[in-house]
């Protein structure tokens, strides 16, 4: 989810915060004290780029996807919504309607 | 806008974090600007500023746990992780180390304010009395989740300000690894039977400690038994209880003040009960062999081995079991003195 919300433009920390909540209602609502760890393995791994800017008049540390992490986006919003139309197709006889499946991708 | 809270949790922060200085700046510059921002909404939001920042700092959970999870796999897990006690206000805010004694340890109790648990420096004690109180400092919570053993110990040697050496290699030898994940959740406990919990659960390795010359010493059980010292006791008031009879011309413990009876020589104390300080010797010897780590003594196929002689007892041992000889005098010495009345 990290990923899919940075494939979407350039963020930094407190705006993926603020965004995923947004996105889910509130629903899915990560701590910031988990959002970095991610974040800085996600730098590591080479998925995320980062660059350091202060023009908006405050330090913030930008974090744009590589092509590297568009794959791995790609890959895991596959595998969660192949997972998601299984799920659901179980779930569908028996308790008439499932749950909205989730419109972005997936990354733990 | 200066913020001493955010200050006190990044240095925090930062101590825990065992990355280069440049990663630390960088994370911490990071984390600073997320602080900074979230406070100004927070605030903005209407809230008070301690209300703000309890729930800015919240996000970011307890410091060490934080820092644990900026593991990173290239840095041979060597990591400073969450040696943890819980926070005085909200779950996990800050580190905070309160104890209930001594006067050289931190007291930093959140309370109501906002989280200010900087470890602070702090003065390491180096005298072997010293250390062993302060292991018997009570804890009152610590929490280790998967904390590597190596990071615990060096936790616990801050805590509660004590040199702490263990030596690798022979821990090595016997399957013990530094980075062996240690889970432990205990309240009110001494420091050293915190430490000996966590040695206990060293599966494959028999590991004790041991304060030796000023450290704490942490090593394989029989690598500390090897290290032997020898000690005098001064054990004249003690014989006086373990003999069978009371010395008639003796009346209190010290004896060296009472005089002599039958016109004894002016070197008295030998000579007054020298009628029963033979058995009352041999009495001492195997009461303390019998109930003192049976095994270590020689007569039992161990290494140590005890003489008594005029009242002084000589002792060659192995550390832990000074400790107990210790222990045990100062116990019967705590009895009521029965034959005296």
């Amino acid at each position: 989810m990290v990923l899919s919300d940075i494939g979407r433009g350039p963020r930094y920390g407190y705006q993926i915060l603020q965004s995923l909540r947004a996105h889910t209602d509130g629903r899915v609502a990560i701590k910031a004290g988990t959002l970095y760890p991610i974040l800085h393995k996600l730098e590591r791994d080479g998925c995320v780029q980062a660059t350091w800017d202060d023009s908006a008049g405050r330090d913030r540390k930008w974090y744009t996807l590589t092509e590297k992490g568009r794959q791995r986006l790609a890959a895991s919003a596959r595998e969660w919504l192949d997972y998601a139309a299984c799920v659901r197709s179980m779930l569908r006889p028996g308790t008439g309607d499932a749950p909205g499946t989730p419109v972005a991708g997936a990354e733990t | 806008m200066t913020n001493q809270e955010f200050d006190a949790y990044l240095d925090l922060l930062a101590r825990f974090l065992d990355l280069d200085p440049g990663q630390r700046e960088e994370i911490r510059r990071e984390l600073r600007a997320h602080l900074e921002e979230a406070l100004e909404h927070e605030l903005a939001a209407g809230r008070s500023r301690d209300e703000a920042l309890r729930r800015v700092l919240g996000e970011f959970g307890d410091a060490a746990e934080l820092a644990a999870r900026f593991r990173g796999p290239n840095r041979k897990r060597r990591w400073i992780m969450q040696g943890t006690m819980t926070a005085a206000c909200v779950g996990v805010l800050a580190v905070t180390l309160c104890f209930h004694q001594g006067a050289d340890v931190v007291r930093t109790s959140g309370g109501g304010q906002p989280p200010a648990a900087k470890a602070e420096a702090k003065t390491v004690v180096t005298t072997d009395e010293g250390i062993q109180r302060a292991l018997q400092t009570v804890l009152p919570e610590v929490r280790f989740q998967e904390m590597p053993l190596e990071a615990c110990v060096e936790w616990m040697a801050e805590a509660i300000g004590v040199n702490v050496h263990v030596q690798w290699a022979q821990l090595e030898w016997q399957g013990a690894a530094r980075e062996q994940p240690v889970r432990l959740h205990v309240r009110n406990l001494t420091a050293a039977r915190v430490l000996r919990l966590i040695l206990d659960d060293l599966e494959d390795a028999a590991v004790d400690f041991d304060v030796l010359d000023g450290v704490v010493m942490v090593s394989t059980s029989d690598a500390l038994s090897r290290r032997m010292t020898t000690e005098v006791y001064d054990v004249r008031d003690v014989l006086l209880m373990v003999a069978e009879r009371p010395v008639p011309a003796v009346q209190a413990p010290p004896p060296m003040v009472t005089p002599g009876q039958g016109g004894s020589p002016p070197l008295p104390p030998a000579v007054t009960y020298e009628a029963v300080a033979e058995p009352a010797d041999e009495r001492l010897v195997s009461l303390l062999e019998a109930t003192l780590s049976p095994d270590e003594w020689e007569v039992n196929g161990g290494a140590g081995a005890m003489r008594v002689a005029n009242g002084i007892l000589v002792v060659r041992q192995q550390h832990s079991v000074h400790n107990e000889i210790k222990k045990l005098l100062a116990d019967l010495r705590a009895l009521p003195s029965a034959p005296a009345r």
